[in-house]
C-alpha cells in the first residue's frame, strides 16, 4: 500500500487536527490501482449479499432504504483486512485509544441520490460519561469522492471536547468532510457526527468504516460467531488480537495493576 | 490509617439486601441455597477443583502472589455442572444484581477461589478496576459470591472495606493497608458486592481447612466478558438455557453483538 507516498506533513496535521477538531484527514493513502482494488471487492460483496439473502439496507438507522450497508467486511476479502491492519491506520489508532485494542466492526456504506441524513451521534455514545478520553477511533476510508452533495460525512469540530455526546434536540453546526478518494479520515469517538444526506443527481460515494474501541469494551459485531475459521486460521497476531482472540484486560487485571504489586512485593 | 467499618448483619429480607449494598457496598444474604442446592454446589465444585488438580490446571489468576500454591482458581463453573446454571439465574440473587446494574446485563464470568491452609491474601482490589477513571457515577459491575463452606476469619474470608465504594476510585499502593473485614457468612449464604467496593482473598491460617467461594461476575453490557462463553461454554448450556441466560451470555443481544445487525440467536 502507498504508505511510503505519505508526505509526514500531511500526518502531522491530521494529528493536530485530532487533537483540535476531533477530525484528521491523510490525503492519498490508497493510490488509483489500489482503490480498485477495494472498490471491485465492494461491489462484489454487494452482490453477493442480495444473491445470499443478506439485508444491505434498510436499516432501523438509516432513513430510507437508499443507503447500502455492508458488514463482515473482514470476511469478505482480504483487501479489507489489508485496510484494517494499514500501519498508518494502526500508528493512529494506538496513538489516540492505546495499544489494547478490539477492532469494533468494520462495514460500508453506499450513499445514492436522495439519501437522507444519518442521526447525529457519537461513535462511544453507549459509554457513561463524563468522557476525559476517546474510548474508540473511527478510521473511515473514502473509496469515491467525498462531497458535500454526496453525503459527505458531517461532524461538528471541537465536539470531543464536550464531554459527552449528543442529545436528539442539539441541533450543532455540522461541516461535511470533503476528501478526494483514496483519503482515510480519523474520527475521536467523542466526536459528534452523521452520515450526509446525498443532494446529487447521480452520484453514489462509498465510505469503508473501520472501527476500533478499547479493549475491555464489547464490540458492536460477533466475531466468535461469523469469522471463517481459513480466515482465522490466516489471520496475522495483530489481527487476532484486535478480533477478540489474544489478551483480555478484563479478566487480565495484573496488567493495569503490575506496578503497585510489585512495589508491594519489595 | 481508616478505622474499618462494620459489615452489614446478615438478612433473608430482599429489600434489606438492596439497602445494605447502596450503604455498605455489600449484602450478606443468608440461607440463599437450599441444604440440597449446597450439597449439589459443593460437591461439584470439589469434583471440578480436584479434577484441575489432578491434571495441573489449576491455573493461577493476576491478582494473587506467584508464590502462594495454596489458593486455586476454578474457571468456567458454568460448563461444569449445570447446579451453577441455577447460582447464576437464581431469582435472589439476579433481583440484587438488577437493583444494581439495570438489565439486560452480562455474566463477564463465574469462577471458583479455593483457599487452603497457608493460603496467602490476594492483592486489595475493586472488581471494576479496567474502567478509567474518574468513574462513572454508577457502578459498572456487580459480584454474587457464593459460600459453599462457612467463611471465617481463619479460613481465608474474603476482606471487604465496608462502603470504600463511596471512595469512587480503585485502590492504589498507598491504600493497601486499610483496615479491612473478613466477610464471615454461613454455607449457603450469598455475599452481593457492587463492583467499586475493596476486596481481597484472605489468608488461610488454617491447619487443615479449604474454603470455596464461587464469584459470579455480572457487567453492564457495553463490557468485554472475562469468560470468552462464544469460545469456552458447553454446548448444552446454551441449548437448554432460558431467555434470561441466553440474554446473561450474551447470545440474545441488542446493539452489541450482532450478526447482520441482529441478535446471534
Amino acid at each position: 500500500m502507498a504508505w511510503d507516498s505519505i508526505a509526514d506533513a500531511d500526518v502531522e496535521t491530521a494529528r493536530r487536527d485530532l487533537k483540535e477538531t476531533g477530525l484528521g484527514v491523510i490525503r492519498g493513502v490508497l493510490n488509483a490501482v489500489e482503490l480498485q482494488r477495494v472498490r471491485d471487492a465492494v461491489d462484489r460483496a454487494i452482490d453477493e449479499d442480495r444473491r445470499k439473502g443478506v439485508p444491505v439496507e434498510g436499516f432501523a438507522f438509516d432513513p430510507d432504504d437508499r443507503n447500502v450497508r455492508l458488514f463482515d467486511l473482514v470476511n469478505k476479502d482480504a483487501v479489507f483486512r489489508e485496510l484494517v491492519e494499514h500501519p498508518l491506520a494502526m500508528t493512529m489508532v494506538r496513538e489516540t485509544i492505546g495499544d489494547s485494542i478490539l477492532l469494533s466492526n468494520f462495514s460500508g456504506n453506499r450513499t445514492a441520490p436522495g439519501s437522507g441524513a444519518m442521526g447525529m451521534h457519537s461513535d462511544q455514545g453507549y459509554v457513561p460519561g463524563p468522557w476525559h478520553e476517546p474510548m474508540a477511533f473511527n478510521v473511515a476510508w473514502a473509496i469515491d469522492d467525498f462531497t458535500a452533495e454526496n453525503g459527505a460525512t458531517r461532524f461538528v469540530p471541537g465536539s470531543h471536547l464536550k464531554g459527552h455526546g449528543p442529545s436528539p434536540e442539539d441541533s450543532a453546526l455540522t461541516a461535511p468532510i470533503e476528501c478526494p478518494a483514496g483519503s482515510i479520515f480519523l474520527l475521536d469517538g467523542r466526536t459528534w457526527h452523521q452520515t450526509g444526506a446525498n443532494t446529487s443527481a447521480d452520484q453514489t460515494r462509498i465510505g469503508l468504516f473501520a472501527y476500533y474501541i478499547k479493549g475491555f469494551l464489547r464490540p458492536q459485531w460477533n466475531w466468535y460467531t461469523t469469522m471463517r475459521p481459513e480466515v482465522l486460521a490466516g489471520a496475522s497476531e495483530q489481527l487476532r488480537e484486535m478480533l477478540g482472540y489474544g489478551s483480555n484486560p478484563t479478566s487480565g487485571l495484573e496488567v493495569l495493576y503490575l506496578q503497585s504489586v510489585d512495589e508491594l512485593r519489595r | 490509617m481508616d478505622r474499618a467499618a462494620a459489615l452489614p448483619a446478615p438478612t433473608r429480607d430482599v429489600e434489606q439486601a438492596k439497602r445494605d449494598i447502596k450503604h455498605y457496598g455489600l449484602c450478606i444474604f443468608e440461607d440463599a441455597l437450599t441444604p440440597d442446592q449446597l450439597k449439589r454446589a459443593r460437591d461439584a465444585f470439589y469434583h471440578a477443583a480436584d479434577e484441575d488438580r489432578r491434571r495441573g490446571r489449576e491455573k493461577k489468576f493476576g491478582l494473587d502472589y506467584d508464590d502462594d500454591d495454596s489458593n486455586q482458581r476454578v474457571w468456567n463453573l458454568l460448563s461444569r455442572d449445570p447446579i451453577f446454571s441455577d447460582l447464576v439465574e437464581h431469582p435472589i440473587a439476579l433481583e440484587l444484581v438488577k437493583s444494581v446494574l439495570g438489565w439486560p446485563c452480562l455474566l463477564g464470568n463465574i469462577s471458583g477461589n479455593l483457599t487452603g491452609p497457608g493460603g496467602g491474601e490476594m492483592v486489595l482490589h475493586a472488581d471494576q478496576i479496567f474502567v478509567p477513571t474518574p468513574w462513572p457515577d454508577e457502578p459498572q459491575g456487580c459480584n454474587v459470591a457464593w459460600c459453599l463452606d462457612d467463611f471465617t476469619e481463619e479460613n481465608g474470608a474474603t476482606r471487604m472495606a465496608p462502603m470504600s465504594h463511596l471512595r469512587h476510585y480503585p485502590p492504589g499502593e498507598g491504600d493497601q493497608t486499610i483496615d479491612t473485614v473478613p466477610m464471615e457468612a454461613k454455607a449457603g449464604s450469598m455475599v452481593v458486592f457492587e463492583s467499586r467496593v475493596w476486596h481481597k482473598t484472605g489468608n488461610n491460617v488454617t491447619k487443615d481447612q479449604r474454603r470455596a467461594g464461587a464469584f459470579a461476575w455480572y457487567t453492564k453490557t457495553i463490557y468485554r466478558t472475562q469468560e470468552n462463553w462464544f469460545l469456552s461454554l458447553d454446548p448444552r448450556v446454551r441449548q437448554f438455557a432460558s431467555d434470561e441466560m441466553l440474554t446473561l451470555l450474551a447470545f440474545k443481544s441488542e446493539g452489541f453483538g450482532l450478526v447482520n445487525g441482529a441478535s446471534p440467536v
